[in-house]
């Protein structure tokens, strides 16, 4: 029976009823929206983490002395290399400088292909400069000593490059007062991945201080903060459950009393149960995949080219709202929030139609 | 502008004095050689002012520490040594020095630290505030051949790991090229790459020396070869399992030039013992079971027994080093190491093996 005038027909009934369709477009366009921007702005974050985390060994070590970080020294470094399966050990230098004028910390990176005259700053920070006239020059204030640097290029701050300062290994040394033979952290490089966790146990017995983080730990607590099945999530989850389900309701109520009508006079006409359950099924696919989609492309807007106001700062608190989302596209995750709004929405109208459509037509109209 | 540029430059220039035990300014120690590379030890090139309190000097050669002096002697107790006083910073007759080894100080090139003092309450002082022993010069000069190869196995291991990989890599990034032939002592190239190389830091320029010397000019061959190339069709001739979905185990035997490939050392090892007559023992590759690096097998060393499983269940584990191996047998549980030879001729190994 599906054909053309099958669909023309389908279309116009929907028409006809546009104020009831409206509003369950809407409604449901909202919860849809709502979840997934909370799902891009988490995936985005979490991704953005990652990806840095990769790019560093499968271990990190710090030192500690008294359960306070302490700087990690070549020592270190030679010794842990000689343990076997370890292919490489790098010590990274970063810090914190305080800028007292503001009262804030601005977070020192490493950028090797800098000069000693140079440096780059994330938006964020660079705004903070501005407001303090340091418009094409910084001047750190270290003990005895003053360090002038240019600014040579002011990058996006994403989560990781939020409120740093890039200069050279050099320059880093002297703002953070570091002797040369002193590493902030070291990173080591594990080829064989079934060895990480070995070795991650081997450095406390030569260093009782070190302080071991093996990737997957880091992996687990980042998946942890942005897990989405507890804390803050699940509230937010629950709420548009809620609401979502009250929909649902509003739509199996306008089955059974409207629409309880039109079902027995198409069943009288001489439509099949079978063409019902195809007409609310189109009808009702119009309504449910265009608000999805529809939801889907405002909420990517919302995040990833308007930067997610409001949403942002419960996420992140109001200092880091300079942030740029890095934009990605969880296939996964879409099919998921499918799977759990269009699927219900539409067995919560095709259900009942069926449930109506066998239903003794005389029955009905009477 | 200029000026804040120089006093940057300045500043720069103090913010380099490493703060290791050792190392003291430039303008505090004595240098006694003369030339380009004074500054540089004359048997390894490291910084003299930077490990300045283990200096050693013999014949107006200026060594870095006990154990360049060892290696330039070449074992025999050398007479006329001055070494420095760690506390005046002063050179002093070594033979009437008192040495304290084994202290919690750091050492030179050694896990067996050593320093000298002029007078013995000064040595003892040392020694209650950082532990050690305290000897004469030719009882720390035995201590020196007796650690000799130890010292040496860890700072190979350190620039095969480490030097080699970050020299080279400086070397293309950051220096000017040079015809390492031309020079004879590798401080005369050090100095050299102290014009050429754009880094400031000492220890860069060390590593760069090094990875000259040792790869380039002494043809050094590296532990890396590189992987086993597998594509997606390439199959276990033994076992018919695909080996790209086991890159970790991969071995490869090369037989009339055609590759055949084994998801694990064992599978290999059947292989090669059915086929002996065919193969060049020479073409047989494995993959190190910690860098994941092809390595031929007839130098390699395989764990056999541990609680490390390859697609095939129990394996013979490979490995480049015997040190690695031994190690990976003490934390897995490994009951014994055996070389190549030994297992193709030793029937009894692989009858082992099936019965695990």
């Amino acid at each position: 029976m599906l054909n053309r005038n099958f669909l023309n027909f389908s279309v116009k009934l929907l028409l006809k009823e546009k104020g009831d369709y409206l509003f369950s477009f809407i409604i449901f366009s909202f919860i849809i929206f709502i979840v997934t921007s909370v799902l891009f702005i988490s995936e985005s974050i979490k991704r953005d983490l990652l990806v840095s985390l990769a790019n560093e060994g499968q271990i990190i070590v710090k030192n500690s002395k008294g359960g306070r970080y302490y700087p990690i020294d070549e020592n270190y470094i030679d010794s842990i290399l000689q343990v076997s399966g370890v292919d490489d050990v790098i010590g990274k230098v970063d810090g914190y400088y305080n800028f007292a004028q503001d009262r804030r910390f601005f977070k020192i990176a490493v950028d090797d292909d800098l000069n000693d005259t140079s440096m780059v700053v994330s938006s964020d920070v660079y705004d903070i400069l501005k407001e303090f006239k340091y418009k094409k020059e910084f001047n750190f204030f270290v003990p005895n000593n003053e360090i002038t640097l240019q600014i040579k290029e002011v990058i996006d701050s994403n989560i990781l490059s939020n409120n740093t300062i890039f200069v050279n290994e050099d320059i880093a040394r002297e703002i953070l007062q570091m002797d040369e033979e002193d590493y902030s952290y070291v990173v080591i490089l594990v080829p064989n991945e079934d060895e990480i966790e070995n070795i991650a146990l081997k450095i406390p017995k030569i260093f009782p201080d070190a302080l071991v983080l093996p990737n997957y730990e880091i992996e687990s607590d980042y998946d942890n903060l942005f897990y989405y099945k507890g804390g803050v999530f699940m509230i937010l989850y629950i709420v548009v459950l809620i609401s979502f389900f009250i929909l649902l309701k509003n739509q199996i109520s306008a089955v059974y009393g409207t629409k309880r009508k039109e079902i027995a006079i198409l069943r009288s006409i001489g439509f099949s149960i079978k063409d019902i359950v195809l007409l609310k099924f189109i009808q009702n696919n119009i309504v449910a995949v265009g608000s999805y989609f529809f939801a889907i492309f405002f909420s990517y807007i919302y995040v990833f080219v308007l930067g997610a106001p409001f949403l942002k700062d419960i996420f992140l608190g109001e200092i880091e709202s300079e942030i740029v989302f890095s934009p990605i596209l969880d296939i996964k995750m879409l099919f998921l929030v499918f799977i759990f709004t269009v699927i219900p929405y539409l067995a919560s109208i095709l259900i009942p139609s069926w449930k109506l459509a066998v239903e003794d037509v005389s029955e009905v109209m009477k | 502008m200029i000026f804040r540029a120089i006093f940057l430059s300045i500043v720069l220039m103090c913010g380099l004095n490493a703060k290791m035990f050792q190392s003291v300014d430039v303008s505090k120690g004595v240098f006694v050689q003369h030339g380009k590379d004074k500054m540089y030890c004359s048997n390894c090139a490291m910084s003299l002012s930077t490990y300045y309190k283990t200096n050693h000097i013999h014949k107006n050669h200026q060594y870095c520490s006990l154990h360049c002096l060892y290696d330039a002697t070449k074992g025999n107790i050398p007479d006329d040594v001055k070494v420095v006083d760690t506390n005046s910073l002063k050179f002093i007759d070594a033979k009437k020095a008192y040495y304290v080894v084994g202290s919690d100080k750091m050492g030179t090139m050694t896990y067996n630290s050593k320093y000298a003092f002029k007078s013995f309450d000064d040595a003892k002082k040392f020694v209650k505030k950082n532990g050690g022993k305290i000897s004469n010069f030719v009882e720390a000069y035995e201590i020196t051949e007796e650690d000799f190869l130890q010292d040496l196995k860890l700072l190979q291991a350190k620039k095969e790991k480490k030097t080699y990989k970050l020299g080279k890599k400086l070397y293309t990034k950051k220096c000017e090229k040079v015809n390492v032939n031309s020079f004879e002592t590798i401080s005369l190239l050090k100095a050299k790459l102290k014009n050429v190389c754009k880094t400031r830091r000492d220890r860069e320029l060390q590593y760069v020396a090094e990875y000259l010397w040792d790869v380039v000019k002494k043809n050094k061959v590296l532990e890396a070869f590189g992987k086993i190339e597998y594509t997606k069709h390439d199959k276990c001739p033994i076992c018919g399992m695909f080996v790209y979905k086991y890159p970790k185990w991969v071995a490869m035997v090369e037989v009339n030039g055609k590759k055949i490939y084994f998801d694990g050392a064992k599978d290999m090892f059947k292989y090669v013992i059915k086929h002996k007559s065919k193969i060049d023992n020479k073409k047989v590759f494995v993959t190190d079971y910690f860098s994941g690096k092809k390595i031929d097998a007839l130098f390699a060393h395989f764990v056999y027994g541990s609680n490390v499983y390859g697609p095939m269940g129990n394996e013979f584990i490979p490995f480049y080093s015997e040190k690695d191996a031994n190690s990976f047998r003490k934390d897995h549980y490994g009951m014994a190491v055996y070389g190549f030879l030994q297992i193709i001729e030793d029937k009894e190994i692989m009858q082992d093996i099936k019965e695990l």
